[in-house]
């Protein structure tokens, strides 16, 4: 029976063990991703752009702080920061990239929306894909996006996107803002430049009147004239750097840190390496061990039991009140690792309790015989 | 009622029923108690997956644990040896500097005894320094790096007392220095006692040797210099490290392998993250559920009802930080570093903010502290890990510590009084 039971758990460690090393193996490569992202490609997409257009572009103002949705750009989900300081001399670039990831997610079903049109509300706009160059079809703005390239519009203002702020995805470079007062703490708006009707100007010009507060928009789509082209490669790379700029990443990483955890905890328990103050057990005779170690381990299986119930409810709370995490994930989704990971822990430590109890058996047996 | 199942929880946690047991009883006790769901205990874990931080603990485990398991410790023996070997004590120093390095790396999980006591203490009696002096410098050396960045017990200090991991990592380096530099001069004072001889610098060697060492030895520069020349934030700087370091173990060095093979005795990777991870995932656990005791504490604003009590007794900063110092001292050889981090800061954080203390130069004291009860007696958990490496009685051990207890004391006194010491480099 026991033997049995250990081989079950072996199996259970092993798959557990394997997924550890491929979540930690996904995680590395992520985050590894992020920071050649933000520290690589931004920067070549930005210099690119930027030359291109030096003699419309005028010196936007910092629009660092505009955005009061979000944390400071040093705090901002994970790898945010990271940019804060491009804005300074890019030519009104930057500050944005800094806040487009607020723990909170403003930005709702952001990257993903690449090919997620479809399932927005609004549905102003045809599924995306290809539509890089989707320009002029909206009704609703009469601006063409950027350069001719990349703006898809984002929602109208009569639908109010679930899906929170502006309704999708960083189509809004060039971005006509929906003119309700949706389009909080994204980063679409690369670059508000202050004033500046050139469109696009130094960057990716979201050309809006400046506002102290994004709820202040005005009601009615800013009329823009056509922003310039970019030349065929910017335009390429700019297409391509926005195309492989994959928001969800840093939610993501934080939420594998928390499968990882529990994973880990999940193995910590098997090889008896929680963390415990155990100042007694030091000084007890021997024989006793595997009984403590039973009651323990009981106590352990009793607590881990509860804490999964309290995350099943907090699951069902959540599954009552769906919020997107990323374009493809739910918040109950990956808070289903509460549940299960505490069960697994309970699991884990139910069969210590069956171990110690065997080892304190057979030592009793043969202390007798 | 609650007191009596309340002790016995604390009877299950001396008989070594897992911290985090410990601390989610007490929490479901007390929300149950308070009549609140114990929903509310997986809603603040779940406030875990919004920290920008959480993510360097894995990954700067990794690093470090990749380190461990490599060369790199017989490598920065060797290269610290070449440029430092000269000095009066010496080996000593350089028993103390390279500890301090994989401490600050590792985590002070005692990895660094383990790993480098082997090879460092036969270094230490074939030079002729007394094997007490030996014994007693690796034991209390083996926490010594914790003050300097990237340790995780400063990362996870930040975010459990929500200060700025940037300045506690700057504000940690002078009083580490401190603690080092105090080591560093007793190691003199035996080493002139005990006529050490000392070897003569070698030119040769010691560019050989570092440049064997050289890409450990970069490993802090690159930290460093990604998260201070504004380039990248700690949690990038993290993923940097990891790459970084597993880059360098696997592909130059070759000291680790990337899958396990027979007949290839070199860990390799999967094994690397499984062992780090077993600890990432014991302090996280931990974190998590502690998060929701520490909810139910301020929310019946504990702290504030502390305060209240100890304003009755102590009425100046100075009193404060003596009776902090011997409260966490205790806190410190009780407890392991991460788990104390985890419930007590919750509760000084508010107090010692009613007496003026700065909340960086609390961290650094706290970190100091917990440090020294490493190799506070009678149980201080490096002792229990140098009887286990070396196979030597516990008791004996104390003894051999004593020293170097009473030296660090002395430097956390000043530590703990010269606020300037810590905060001269963030102002």
């Amino acid at each position: 029976m026991l033997d049995l039971i250990r081989s079950v758990e072996e199996k259970l460690v092993r798959a557990e063990g394997w997924l550890l090393v491929f979540l930690v193996g996904l995680m590395l490569t992520l985050a590894v991703y992020n920071v050649l992202y933000r520290n690589v490609l931004v920067p070549i997409q930005a210099k690119l752009t930027i030359q291109e257009h030096h003699t419309v572009a005028k010196t936007p103002e910092p629009v660092a702080e505009r955005d009061t949705k979000t944390e400071p750009a040093e705090e901002s989900g994970g790898f945010g920061g990271g940019f804060g300081a491009e804005s300074d001399d890019e030519s009104g670039f930057g500050g944005d990239f800094a806040k487009d990831e607020a723990p909170g997610d403003e930005n709702g079903g952001f990257g993903g929306d690449f090919a997620q049109k479809a399932d927005e509300p609004a549905d102003d706009q045809a599924g995306f894909g290809g539509d890089f160059a989707q320009k002029a079809d909206k009704p609703a703005d009469d601006q063409a996006g950027f350069g001719g390239d990349f703006g898809d519009k984002p929602s109208e203002a009569a639908e109010p996107a679930p899906v929170d702020d502006n309704g999708g995805f960083g189509g809004d470079f060039a971005a006509t803002e929906a003119p309700a007062a949706d389009n909080g703490g994204f980063g679409g708006d690369f670059a508000q430049n202050a004033d500046s009707d050139e469109g696009f100007g130094g960057a990716f010009g979201d050309t809006k009147p400046d506002q102290p507060s994004p709820t202040e928009k005005p009601s009615e789509p800013v009329v823009y004239e056509d922003p310039p082209e970019l030349s065929g490669f910017a335009k390429f790379v700019d297409a391509f750097v926005q195309a492989v700029k994959l928001e969800w990443i840093d939610v993501l990483l934080r939420h594998l840190v928390l499968v990882v955890g529990f994973l880990g905890a999940m193995l910590a328990t098997q090889r008896r390496k929680h963390i415990t103050i155990d100042a007694l057990s030091k000084v007890l005779p021997e024989k006793f061990l595997p009984w403590i170690d039973a009651v323990t381990a009981a106590l352990a299986t009793v607590i881990c039991a509860f804490l999964a119930v309290s995350g099943a409810d907090l699951v069902s709370i959540s599954r009552e009140y769906p919020k997107e995490l990323m374009w493809w994930a739910d918040e109950w989704e990956f808070q289903l690792v509460f549940p299960l990971g505490f069960g697994l822990l309970a699991l884990h430590f139910a069969i210590r309790v069956l171990e110690s109890l065997a080892i304190g058996f057979r030592a009793n047996e043969g202390g007798q015989s | 009622m609650i007191v009596v199942i309340g002790l016995l929880l604390f009877l299950a946690a001396l008989l070594g029923a897992p911290l985090f047991v410990v601390l989610g009883s007490f929490a479901l006790l007390l929300f149950w108690d308070s009549g609140t769901s114990i929903v509310v205990l997986a809603e603040e874990q779940y406030k875990l997956a919004t920290n920008p931080h959480l993510i360097t603990i894995p990954l700067f485990t990794f690093a470090g644990f990749v380190m461990a398991h490599s060369k790199a410790g017989d490598r920065l023996v060797r290269a610290s040896r070449a440029v430092l070997g000269w000095l009066p004590g010496g080996l000593a120093i350089v028993v103390v500097a390279t500890c301090a390095f994989f401490t600050t790396f590792t985590g002070a999980s005692g990895v660094t005894i383990v790993a480098l006591g082997g090879l460092l203490l036969p270094m230490l009696t074939t030079e002729k320094y007394p094997e007490k002096f030996g014994l007693g410098l690796i034991t209390s050396s083996g926490s010594i790096g914790l003050l300097f960045p990237p340790s995780l017990p400063i990362i996870l200090y930040g975010i459990v007392a929500m200060v700025s991991i940037d300045k506690l990592f700057i504000a940690g380096i002078l009083p580490g220095a401190l603690m080092m530099g105090v080591l560093a001069v007793y190691s003199i004072f035996i080493a002139r006692k005990n006529k050490v001889p000392r070897i003569p610098f070698v030119a040769s060697d010691a560019v050989m040797t570092v440049k064997e060492a050289f890409w450990e030895l970069l490993v802090p520069v690159v930290v460093l210099v990604s998260i201070y020349g504004g380039f990248v934030t700690i949690a990038e700087a993290s993923a940097i490290a990891a790459i970084y370091i597993l880059f360098i173990e696997v592909f130059v060095t070759k000291d680790i392998a990337i899958f396990p093979k027979e007949g290839d005795d070199r860990p390799d990777i999967g094994l690397i993250i499984r062992e780090s991870m077993v600890m990432v995932g014991a302090i996280l656990i931990i974190l998590g559920v502690a998060l929701g005791l520490t909810n139910y504490l301020v929310q019946e604003q504990v702290p504030m009802k502390i305060l209240a009590f100890i304003q009755q007794h102590i009425d100046n900063k100075f009193t404060f930080l003596l009776l902090l110092t011997v409260f966490l001292l205790i806190v410190g050889c009780l407890m392991d570093i991460f788990s104390a981090i985890v419930v007590v800061v919750p509760l000084i954080t508010p107090i010692a903010a009613e007496y003026g203390v700065d909340p960086i130069h609390l961290g650094i004291i706290f970190l100091a502290n917990l440090e020294i009860g490493y190799i506070t007696p009678p149980v201080g958990l490096n002792l229990f890990i140098s009887s286990l490496a070396f196979d030597r009685p516990v008791v004996e051990l104390y003894r051999m510590a004593l020293p170097f207890l009473f030296l660090l004391l002395c430097a956390l006194l000043v530590i703990t009084l010269w606020e300037d010491l810590s905060l001269m480099m963030i102002r």
